[in-house]
């Protein structure tokens, strides 16, 4: 099909034609079209459905406030719905297609919708869907999901990765138009450091669509020179391409620059999408206006457009909505584009004026005081129905309707911090008001500047000011000339009629929509939006708003000024959610943390577990095993029977130095530190200024003023902020020093009766590791292979006679390599976290599924350990009367009866009596299978439970429907005595 | 007896070097490191020693080179600021510290608690600001600042302005944080 609609000139390279498809139809455009100017030139006007009556819809706009040309871009994977056209830049091979229509976009079904719309009026689905309540989530719910929407996604993974970034500047003009263009000339020749974003792929604006020159030059010219010498600026940078879409606290602007969306994929490696956060100092808006459009009679009928837009289409892309196009105004504005129109030798059928002054135009007949009452045509406009000054009817034949209601500043990103926009009269629009970001000003038409000289002087003066406040001094330079018309508007909102007149097109909002909802008294704005669904299309209301807040003015006899506008939020324009996820989705969500033996674990093929940001070895599967619990069984045993060994780096290391190291650790425990002997180690146990237990852990005492805390690894980070906040703002006059050691020791336990003797293959000779020379809870430096650094801590979770040892991280991979080598006479088996964790419930030490920030160290029968003696952190709020209770609930053990199963999460009742709250005596935290015992076991707290060893209760699980017998027992499966551990 | 043997950060057994566009990433794993902090009342002792061995100490936000010690510092040996009056040194090893500050110091090996990467080329700045909020643009020889890539606190200080940097992350994270250098830099 050749480009019927095309004229001569225009800012496209006609040396590079395109192909698209649209539809599966082969079209051509050049180089500098965007998708919607190569439809236009291509004479389609039907580009989509409207969102509730599948009403035939064509292009309204040049710009991102589009509601009606959304197609679906691209295919496979790539596809992505709901693409504004206006946006979308033109590259060969690009394919389109419309959405939301049924088989097809000439002949769609769904268009019985708009047959029944008397039913499908605001608050529809609020009056309709009510009954009965069982439909709401089974039928309702389904059918309206299926409706709703308009592109369909791929349903497929994105293929393409969106980055983030961050940019720091001394003034980020948001805006390339003629105000954008001066502000950042001005800031750049004063040195400044200047980020200038705008969301065209050209810079210019409002430049490249008019006709006017600037300075003796096209708009485009002077757009083009001033980006040239910004461009050989090394202070100043232009993003093309860039939305900002959100204004955010301290100067932070978020900023989306599209750098893969004009080619028809980005290479390898290559974001499609990049969310920048601009620091600014200063930020000033630029951001122009959009042009309303006035309510009439079917005014969404395809070929219906803005007047600034199809001025746009001409100037810049050298095309026309049609041969023969009608303008209907209320004020200057629609005038400059019949002008235009009749400059490139298309016939401009009738100028409609409403003002009864209008002027006179050389191009065409003006019909002054007259309105357009309603429209004709199949699937797009084929004439206008007017209503002259006198009462008189006419009828217009043509193919577009340009109209111009007047236009509207771009307030949005001024209203980010609840700022309120401010009606101003002579312009009939609201202007930024107060409430702006702090650091933000504005310019231009963004502030209702609206001729070209006027907004061009507005952005030096604006960005001269701007930059005062922040210390840099920027010189005024004389300005080019250009015109400069006042705007001479009388406002027309909507021409009365019986039939539909649409206001918001993407979420089909009309005139009588309002008018229910004032009926019905949603009359506050919000209220409107939210009945109406005005303004909650992706324009977030551009085109639509101010007319229905004036059409709601109108009803309830207050000025517009009264009624105010609804709050904008971010972002701007429809934003991807993969721009904010950037590099986090799939394995890249989270960074991870690996162990020093990780690279070895993977070889054993062990299987591995998230723990806080570590990726632990969970088991370690052998061949012919056919379920992780034959895996996990073998590694206990091993360990209890001979020797295991289990890579605990992960616990959270914190070295502590000073001469108030022990002072400072007797405050942050509930035990005492400052007792213990060098070369010792205790288990420590914290609590919260609450009272509650917070971690436990043990602590080595290294040197006199040098101690070594282990925390739990899921609490190593939260430990370690509350100990510089004890060092920072409790106690700043102690002398401590904390730092994180976590990361620099790759530390293995080394559990089981032959424990010894696999250390001292390795442990250098020199260091005595004898039970009498290291006794249970010693620790030390030592050095091991040969003067290799180490530490040694006679330690045990497991209830083995057990140790860690420490090697620096960088050695780990081979350690873990000469242990399992050292301990192979043994049969040495290396565990993972699952076996750690039957071997800690069976000898009932408590970890965080029993520290759960409701249990105080009462409960874990431990209270002997909150020093009387000294005070600590939580003694005296553990020691509450309710906390201290004489039935309050202690740590048990529990056993399965009748081969039962004891699951974590089951609460504890009576052998016999009601199952309810009141009856809830305890519950489950932790439970597992133990090879030893040959039997299901867990831990608990139940009620007076040191009492009531070898009772029998229920523990029952009604999410999963289970319930067992379990037997109260000591929470010390095995060895009580601690023999093991000492031997 | 068995022999230990090291490895890098990353887990190899040389350290990794790659150039990617116009950047090279270069793991150093050869430089000590150790953490240095002022124990309370001992400013006079502690500023001597300070003079003696890494002359000035640097203002906050900033890295001062000095002559490395035993451990080497790869092309760069500094004391970066990290806290009021707390300090990481480069290329100096904890018990050369310890010799030198005796009882005026908390000293504590971080050799192994960091992962080092020197990215070095003309768009390294392209580069960082993919991955850090600091305003790595500004940032002239002897800037440092701590910041988060992609959820990892680390430690960026500049060597020269606008083409050598160093970036220091959490040594179990050097994976993550290596994925996220070469993302970035590939992504220019």
């Amino acid at each position: 099909m050749t480009q019927v609609n095309r004229l001569d000139g225009g800012l496209i390279d006609r040396s590079t034609p395109l192909g698209f498809t649209f539809d599966g139809r082969r079209y051509g455009g050049f180089a500098g079209d965007t998708l919607a100017s190569a439809l236009v030139a291509n004479g389609v006007r039907l580009v989509g459905r409207s969102f509730k009556y599948h009403r035939p819809r064509g292009i309204i706009s040049a710009g991102s406030e589009e509601p009606n040309g959304l197609v679906e871009l691209r295919t496979g994977a790539r596809r992505e719905p709901n693409s504004r056209v206006t946006m979308t830049e033109l590259h060969d091979g690009l394919v389109a297609a419309s959405q939301n229509r049924f088989p097809s976009l000439g002949f769609d079904l769904m268009a019985v919708n708009d047959r029944l719309s008397n039913f499908l009026g605001a608050g529809f689905y609020y009056k309709t869907f009510m009954w009965p309540k069982a439909f709401w989530e089974r039928v309702y719910e389904p059918v309206i999901r299926r409706a709703a929407g308009l592109g369909a996604l791929s349903g497929e993974d994105d293929p393409d990765v969106y980055d983030r970034g961050f940019r720091h500047c001394d003034l980020l003009v948001i805006g390339a138009g003629p105000a954008g263009l001066s502000a950042a000339l001005t800031a750049g020749r004063a040195g400044a450091e200047v980020i200038l974003v705008d969301e065209d792929f050209r810079a210019g604006g409002r430049l490249l669509q008019e006709s006017f020159g600037v300075g003796g030059v096209s708009g485009a010219d002077w757009a083009a020179t001033v980006v040239a010498e910004l461009q050989s600026l090394p202070n100043v940078r232009l993003m093309p391409r860039s939305t900002a879409i959100g204004v955010f606290d301290h100067g932070i602007h978020a900023v989306l620059e599209r750098t893969g969306d004009h080619i028809a994929a980005p290479d390898a490696g290559k974001p499609r999408q990049i969310l920048w956060r601009v620091y600014a100092r200063r930020s000033l808006l630029c951001a122009g206006a959009t042009e309303r459009l006035i309510g009439f009679a079917d005014n969404d009928r395809p070929g219906i457009m803005q007047a600034g837009a199809v001025r746009g289409y001409v100037n810049r892309f050298a095309a026309t909505p049609a041969e023969h196009v009608a303008v209907f105004t209320n004020n200057d504005d629609g005038h400059r584009t019949a002008t235009d129109l009749a400059a490139a030798g298309v016939d401009v059928a009738a100028i409609i004026d409403s003002r009864p002054d209008a002027p006179k135009s050389e191009v065409a007949e003006v019909l002054a005081g007259a309105v357009v009452t309603g429209t004709g045509g199949r699937l797009g406009i084929g004439h206008v129905d007017i209503r002259l000054a006198g009462g008189g009817r006419k009828h217009v034949q043509c193919g577009a309707l340009a109209v111009s209601g007047g236009w509207n500043p771009n307030v949005h990103l001024t209203c980010h911090h609840r700022g309120r926009p401010a009606w101003q009269d002579d312009i009939c629009a609201f202007v930024p008001g107060e409430g702006v970001p702090p650091g933000m000003a504005v310019a231009g038409a963004a502030r209702g500047v609206f001729s070209t000289a006027g907004t061009i002087g507005d952005g030096q003066a604006q960005a001269i000011a701007q930059l005062a406040e922040i210390g840099i001094a920027a010189a005024a330079d004389t300005l080019p000339e250009a015109e400069d018309a006042p705007v001479r508007v009388t406002p027309l909102w909507h021409v009365p009629g019986k039939k539909r007149a649409w206001l918001d097109q993407q979420n089909d909002v009309t005139v009588k929509d309002v008018k229910l909802a004032h009926q019905e008294n949603f009359r506050a704005v919000e209220h409107l939006k939210r009945y109406t669904t005005l303004g909650m299309a992706g324009d977030q209301g551009r085109t639509s708003n101010v007319l229905g807040l004036a059409i709601m003015a109108e009803l309830t006899g207050k000025s517009i000024a009264e009624t105010g506008t609804t709050i904008y939020r971010p972002p701007y324009t429809p934003t991807p959610i993969a721009a904010f996820a950037g590099r986090s989705v799939g394995r890249d969500f989270r960074p991870t943390r690996l162990t020093p033996s990780h690279h070895w674990a993977a070889e054993q093929g062990a299987t591995f577990v998230e723990a806080g940001a570590w990726l632990r070895a969970q088991w370690f599967p052998r061949e012919g095993e056919t379920h992780w619990r034959e895996s996990v069984d073998r590694e206990v045993l091993a360990t209890r029977n001979s020797v295991g060994v289990c890579d605990v780096s992960t616990l959270g290391k914190i070295d502590i130095q000073g001469r108030d190291a022990g002072a400072f650790l007797d405050l942050a425990y509930s035990n005492t530190f400052s007792t213990l002997a060098v070369g010792k180690t205790r288990y420590g146990l914290m609590l919260r200024e609450d009272g509650m237990v917070m971690d436990d852990g043990t602590t080595a005492r290294l040197g006199e003023m040098h101690y070594v805390m282990t925390t739990t690894t899921a609490n190593a980070g939260s430990v370690y902020r509350h100990l510089e906040f004890v060092r920072q703002c409790l106690r700043p006059d102690m002398d401590v020093q904390l730092i994180s050691a976590t990361d620099s020791w790759a530390q293995f336990a080394v559990a089981g009766p032959n424990a010894r003797r696999v250390l001292q293959e390795l442990v250098d000779p020199q260091h005595d590791i004898s039970n009498e020379g290291f006794p249970f809870m010693a620790c030390g430096a030592i050095s091991v292979c040969g003067g290799v650094p180490a530490r040694l801590f006679r330690i045990s979770f497991s209830g083995e006679l057990a140790y860690e040892i420490a090697v620096p991280a960088r050695y780990g991979d081979s350690m873990i390599r000469a242990l399992m080598a050292a301990g192979e006479p043994w049969g040495i088996t290396p565990y993972g976290t699952e076996a750690l964790g039957v071997m800690r419930i069976e000898k009932g030490h408590v970890t965080g599924n029993e520290l759960n920030g409701t249990i105080t160290a009462r409960n874990l029968g431990m209270a002997r350990m909150v020093s009387a003696k000294k005070d600590s952190i939580g003694a005296v709020l553990a020691g509450r009367e309710a906390l201290v209770a004489e039935d309050g609930l202690c740590l048990v053990g529990l056993e399965a009866l009748d081969d039962g199963q004891v699951i974590a999460g089951s609460h504890l009742f009576d052998a016999e009596g009601p199952v309810d709250a009141a009856h809830d005596r305890g519950y489950v935290t932790s439970a597992a299978y133990s090879p030893h015992i040959g039997a299901s076991i867990g831990l608990g707290f139940i009620t007076r439970g040191a009492e009531r060893h070898g009772e029998v209760v229920r523990a029952l699980n009604p999410l999963e429907g289970r319930s067992a017998l379990v037997r109260i027992c000591s929470p010390h499966f095995i060895d009580p005595e601690g023999e093991r551990l000492r031997g | 007896m068995a022999s230990l043997t090291q490895t890098t950060a990353l887990g190899g057994t040389i350290p990794f070097d790659e150039t990617i566009g116009g950047n090279r990433i270069r793991e150093v794993s050869e430089a000590a490191m150790a953490s240095l902090a002022m124990l309370k009342g001992q400013g006079a002792a502690f500023k001597k020693a300070a003079a003696s061995r890494l002359g000035e100490l640097p203002a906050p936000g900033h890295a001062v080179g000095h002559a490395a010690g035993h451990g080497g510092g790869g092309n760069h040996a500094s004391t970066i600021w990290m806290g009021p009056d707390q300090y990481l040194v480069e290329g100096i090893d904890a018990a050369t510290l310890a010799a030198t500050f005796g009882a005026s110091a908390a000293i504590t090996d971080q050799s192994d608690a960091w992962v080092r990467f020197d990215v070095t080329g003309g768009d390294v700045v392209a580069m960082l600001e993919r991955l850090s909020g600091a305003d790595t643009r500004r940032m002239q020889a002897g800037s440092a600042t701590r910041t988060a890539i992609h959820h990892m606190h680390c430690v960026i200080v500049c060597r020269a302005g606008g083409t050598d940097f160093t970036i220091l992350g959490p040594r179990s994270s050097a994976a993550s944080l290596h994925h996220a250098l070469v993302a970035a830099a590939a992504s220019l």
